[in-house]
């Protein structure tokens, strides 16, 4: 009888875990993404090499972004540089300018077609934790997308993702379903 | 004791069966709770178009009867039917029931004369039909009937009248967009966000929808006071809307305005006062497309362009219908933050354009204005006070009239 209740323990445990399994798997939005590569392992592996490039963020000065120049490694490849840049972004300024990313922020994964659109899918933390008001969603998107055809010229449009999905808009206000040419406009003179 | 009498390994065959139904009853009743049909209609020019869409694939089976449209759907499932809102020119309501185990849906369009066309998507499963309004007996197009004749002869004459005014070409939809002249016209009011969708929460924990709404009311109340238009609310109350929707409402009553009301929001923190916006097109992108379809449209659309192209190509259309009134849009804007500014003392604050989602698809002169930031703690008070709503709703309501009288005597 010991044994018998010993093993409707086990199979209770067992349904408990298999609940727990299921239960995430149906949230699991984001059990495939990719850690994101720690900044310090970029470091250490090109000791030497640097090259600087131009992140623009806001200021409280006005409502127009504002460039921080910052070294990175030098990259040779178009699309670990484009990566680098967008880290760099999401990573804040260092210069007393203003973020306009939510911290929690990561890239997930990025890619660059033939045509020169630059796709960039963020975490869903880019969303869920946006402050979602006209200002601030556009200068969240410009801020990439300038930093992004700025930086590197073969990127002529970027196309904005959120946990590996097209969105409709950032917070209900910018339309993200379609790419973005960069606005100059909206850069400091 | 019979269980004592049971040999040890057909114990365990019946304890791993019984978890084996357990698990499998959890994952049916896991199945089941996805288990959710969606329903939503959405307007496009010449048609309206139904979409069931199901986390699980069904067969079903299209029937007519009488005036309405029936759909079987063939699962001996049951689903939850979630119905979005809808304003349709073609689509009057739907209902479902359940009869012999199968879901039955009605669709009831609102002229007995119709097409319908129907196929699937999958990933999700999705059915779509498409309805089509036929010409009526007498031979004439269904929208020029409902006008009543009065006024389609009316709108043929100021038709002619605008044809040669400069400025963007018409949207093919022939409706007269240049005439705002009051009677029987419509300016459609959008509240911002609503229902789950709370747009953005200032410090104290007031949220955008919250806002929207009251500022919106006034703005009706004196319009509806001081002109003869009628006005339309995208929403009365805090229920979701989604954004195609909200232009389809303003498309359906041939909106002759457009205001959506939102408040702003920053990560800065000095971000403060109003600020009226336009669409702007992602430049080079939406407006060679826009030329690309003027150079096909030389005489009439649908003697150009068959079949399916044609349909594709009135769809990206609808979807840039503000494309073909960005200069009026600028106009309006303009009228409405000089007045915004008159109120609030800010010199020096312009215009402003961005790629805003709810403006894409309207087909008039369209603006959102951002009354104040709800980010900002003195302004998120501000937006509370009954006192600023009405300046700011009075505000707004000065630009559009200057903007309306300006039109009507170019």
């Amino acid at each position: 009888m010991k044994r018998y209740a010993v093993i409707a323990l086990l199979s209770i445990l067992l349904v408990v875990l298999a609940f727990i399994f299921f239960r995430n798997e149906n949230n699991g939005n984001g059990s495939t993404v990719p850690p994101p590569v720690s900044l310090t392992e970029y470091e250490s592996s090109e000791p030497g090499e640097t090259q600087e490039v131009t992140l623009f963020f806001l200021s409280e000065d006005d409502d127009l972004l504002h460039p921080e120049i910052r070294k990175i490694p030098a990259n040779a490849d178009l699309s670990g540089k484009a990566r680098r840049i967008v880290e760099e972004l999401i990573r804040g300024p260092q210069s007393g300018l203003v973020s306009p990313f939510p911290r929690e922020t990561r890239l997930r994964n990025f890619f660059l077609t033939d045509e020169g659109v630059a796709y960039v899918d963020f975490s869903k933390e880019f969303m869920n934790k946006h402050l979602s008001g006209s200002s601030a969603e556009i200068a969240t998107v410009y801020s990439v997308v300038n930093t992004l055809a700025f930086n590197i010229d073969e990127i002529k449009k970027v196309f904005i993702l959120a946990n590996g999905k097209e969105q409709e808009t950032l917070g209900g206000h910018v339309n993200l379903s379609r790419p973005f040419l960069p606005f100059y406009n909206l850069i400091v003179q | 004791m019979v269980k004592k009498s049971m040999s040890r390994p057909n114990r365990t065959i019946v304890l791993i069966l019984g978890m084996g139904i357990f698990l499998a009853g959890f994952l049916f009743l896991n199945a089941q709770e996805n288990r959710v049909m969606r329903i939503s209609v959405r307007d496009y020019p010449n048609f309206s178009r139904f979409m069931v869409t199901s986390s699980l694939p069904f067969s079903y089976k299209i029937e007519r009867e009488d005036s309405s449209l029936l759909v079987f759907i063939e699962t001996n499932l049951s689903f939850r039917i979630r119905r979005e809102r809808f304003s349709s020119r073609f689509v009057d309501s739907f209902s479902w029931e359940e009869r012999d185990g199968k879901i039955l849906l009605r669709i009831k369009p609102k002229h007995e004369n119709f097409r319908y066309d129907h196929f699937t998507l999958s990933n999700p499963f999705q059915i779509v039909i498409d309805l089509t309004p036929l010409a009526s007996v007498e031979g004439k197009p269904v929208q020029e009937i409902e006008k009543g004749e009065e006024e389609s002869e009316k709108t043929k004459e100021s038709e002619q009248k605008t044809s040669s005014a400069s400025g963007p070409p018409e949207y093919p939809s022939r409706r007269d967009t240049l005439n705002l002249s009051p009677a029987g016209k419509t300016i459609v009011i959008d509240p911002g966000h609503g229902g789950t969708e709370s747009g953005a929460v200032g410090k104290f924990g007031s949220m955008e929808k919250d806002v929207t709404l009251p500022i919106s009311l006034r703005l009706k109340n004196i319009i509806e006071r001081n002109l003869a238009y009628n006005v339309v609310m995208t929403r009365e109350e805090d229920i979701n809307i989604s954004l195609e929707n909200r232009s389809s409402i303003a498309n359906n009553n041939s909106a002759v305005l457009f205001i959506s009301i939102h408040a702003n929001s920053s990560n800065r923190k000095e971000a403060t006062g109003s600020e009226t916006y336009f669409l702007s097109l992602n430049a080079t992108d939406e407006e060679a497309r826009r030329l690309a379809y003027l150079e096909n449209a030389t005489s009439s659309l649908e003697e150009n362009i068959e079949g399916e192209n044609e349909d594709e190509i009135k769809l990206i259309l609808w979807d840039m219908a503000q494309s073909a009134f960005i200069r009026q849009s600028s106009m309006l804007a303009e009228s409405i933050q000089n007045e915004l500014n008159q109120l609030l003392g800010t010199k020096n604050r312009g215009i402003k354009q961005a790629p805003f989602k709810v403006l894409t698809g309207v087909a008039c002169p369209a603006v959102l204005v951002e009354v104040a930031f709800i980010s900002n703690p003195k302004e998120e008070r501000e937006l509370q006070d009954s006192k600023f709503q009405s300046d700011v709703a009075l505000a707004i309501y000065r630009g559009l009239a200057n903007f309306l009288r300006s039109y009507a005597q170019e």
